[in-house]
């Protein structure tokens, strides 16, 4: 595998990006948007007096997941889903190139996008209004570390389930399914901190506490142990890669390319 | 030593019923009936190193099932395949740096993104060198001048705009075979003669072997000498040409004749007259009467005051296979 073969999908997965300048003031708009939502949301249930921990905290937890989950977002279901229904997932195969590392990097590209137009706005509204902090050095390099796993994280489970593409034939209800437990389990919605314990068990047997909790919890210096946090995204890094690679050893039988 | 070839290829589809009306999507929503169809069955074929053959057959023939199989795209039901020593479909890769493939109704090239890019993403995929990259850009935009619209994004070209680059994508990296499915669909006049002068060009001078589906018997008149026809999956002919349109059409000669006079002439080899105004048209089987000598009784007889010997048209031909069959 030669690099510069791949980066030249990152490099058309970005550039796409960047063809619509309405798509990144779009970004921009809805990260404001959903941010407003979510402060005035999380500062009604404060308002109630039932939170155990101060609102200030858990504004900073919303914001930081408002920027990793914007920031690494993938959406391979629909990318795999329309080329199948389409039947111009030919193009793909008749590359001299794996499929899976085509839209491993093409994605790349897209997350680069993504990270600028709605990862780091959220990131500036989070630090000027949302009671951020700004970590030191080595916190702030620990956490791109693990911001890093995570975006691999959601490429990684987002090819998984595009992988099913190839049985469904449709892939917005596999995403919908995807971001929906997603939401829940990560910590994209809820700060894990407040679900009660006996359920959080339950989630971290799941692979998305590692993709907005981890990174959060080393940003804000709540996690016990940091090599522990990195331990675990990593295996489950691994895991989602080999069930894509299998799901995909199975598809391959499988594709048949509608229409003409 | 054949390039391709294939033997006792089949690939089997599952396609699932879907019942009728709200009630039938129900149905087969939760229990699914489906059918096997065979999309292709028993094919053999060997195509030799600088050959262009048209392959052809009505829709859903299995035409591009079969492309798609020699590309390694799909994975025949049983059969075998060899494409320059290579197992397509287990060797995929390897095998896709020695073809080029345009499928005509499935564009390849970055919607959002100007044509360039396409091309800058494909050098890099092809491992084309800068130089020849150059060189090669040049070349094509000679014959299909790309660079009109080069700094376009690709939503923006038309058909005959798409399906050039198309071309020139599939031919950049200099590939040992190139098929072409479908690539004249829905393109005007000037833009298929391009393409044709340009697939002829490549054959002739880089000896590329080109293998071409296709419903534009104009394509297959211009480029090909050889044809292969499919029916159902099953290869009905494959030979030159000229055998297959020899061995559907007959003859005809058209013909004025001088006011009043009736044509009656009853000969061995006239298979109908066809009187219209003015004018008779005789169909003949050149196998029984040879056009000079039926036109030498004619003339005996008749005053006739213009003729003219009708070719076969190939499309005729065409229509006739698909419809009846050899």
């Amino acid at each position: 595998m030669k690099l510069t073969r791949y980066l030249s999908f990152t490099k058309v997965g970005l550039g796409e990006g960047l063809q619509y300048r309405g798509n990144a003031v779009a970004g921009i708009g809805s990260t404001v948007i959903s941010l407003v939502l979510f402060y005035y949301v999380w500062k009604a249930i404060a308002a109630s007096g039932e939170l155990t921990v101060p609102f200030s905290t858990i504004i900073a937890y919303v914001a930081l997941a408002r920027v990793i989950n914007n920031a690494t977002s993938a959406n391979i279901e629909s990318w795999v889903g329309e080329r199948v229904r389409k039947g111009t997932i030919v193009n793909e195969l008749k590359k001299p190139a794996s499929l899976k590392l085509q839209i491993y990097f093409y994605q790349i590209g897209r997350s680069a996008f993504k990270m600028m137009v709605r990862g780091v706005p959220a990131f500036i509204i989070g630090v000027i209004f949302l009671n951020v902090s700004i970590p030191g050095l080595s916190t702030g390099l620990l956490f791109i570390a693990s911001l890093m796993l995570t975006l691999n994280l959601a490429i990684a489970l987002s090819y998984m389930t595009a992988m099913l593409v190839f049985w469904t034939k449709v892939g917005w209800s596999l995403r919908m399914a995807r971001t929906t437990l997603a939401g829940l389990f990560s910590g994209a919605m809820i700060p894990l901190y407040l679900i009660p314990e006996n359920i959080r068990q339950v989630f971290y047997l799941t692979p998305f506490p590692s993709m907005v909790d981890s990174p959060i919890s080393i940003y804000q210096g709540t996690a016990e142990n940091v090599l522990q946090v990195f331990g675990t995204q990593i295996v489950w890094l691994i895991i989602l890669l080999t069930a894509g690679e299998l799901l995909w050893r199975k598809a391959k039988t499988k594709i048949t390319v509608q229409g003409g | 030593m054949s390039l391709i070839k294939a033997k006792n290829l089949d690939k089997t589809f599952r396609i699932y019923q879907r019942g009728e009306g709200l009630r039938g999507y129900l149905k087969s929503f939760i229990s699914r009936d489906f059918e096997e169809v065979n999309a292709v069955g028993d094919l053999n074929l060997e195509i030799d190193e600088g050959e262009m053959i048209g392959y052809i057959g009505a829709n859903g023939a299995g035409k591009s099932t079969t492309v798609k199989m020699l590309t390694g795209i799909l994975e025949p039901s049983s059969g075998k395949i060899e494409v320059d020593g290579l197992d397509p479909h287990k060797h995929r890769k390897k095998n896709a740096m020695n073809i080029g493939v345009v499928f005509g109704q499935k564009t390849q090239l970055w919607w959002d993104l100007p044509v360039r890019e396409s091309f800058k993403l494909l050098k890099e995929v092809y491992e084309v060198s800068e130089e020849d990259y150059e060189a090669r850009i040049d070349e094509f935009d000679e014959v299909l001048q790309l660079s009109d619209f080069w700094d376009q994004p690709v939503r923006k070209l038309s058909l005959g705009q798409k399906m050039r680059c198309e071309l020139a994508a599939a031919f950049l990296h200099h590939p040992k075979i190139v098929y072409l499915d479908e690539p004249t669909i829905g393109l005007d006049v000037a833009v298929k003669e391009r393409i044709r002068n340009f697939i002829k060009k490549m054959n002739e001078e880089e000896e590329i072997t080109v293998m071409l589906t296709t419903h534009d018997i104009g394509d297959i008149e211009d480029l090909c000498d050889r044809v292969v026809v499919l029916d159902e999956g099953r290869k009905i002919y494959d030979g030159e040409l000229d055998t297959l349109v020899n061995r559907f059409t007959s003859r005809r000669l058209v013909m004025e004749l001088r006011d009043g006079e009736e044509f009656d002439l009853e000969m061995e080899g006239i298979k109908e007259v066809k009187r219209e105004e003015g004018s008779v048209e005789v169909v003949f089987d050149r196998d029984e009467v040879s056009a000079s000598d039926l036109m030498r009784k004619i003339l005996d007889s008749y005053d006739v005051l213009d003729f003219r010997i009708r070719e076969p048209d190939i499309e005729s031909v065409v229509k006739k296979v698909y419809n009846e069959g050899l």
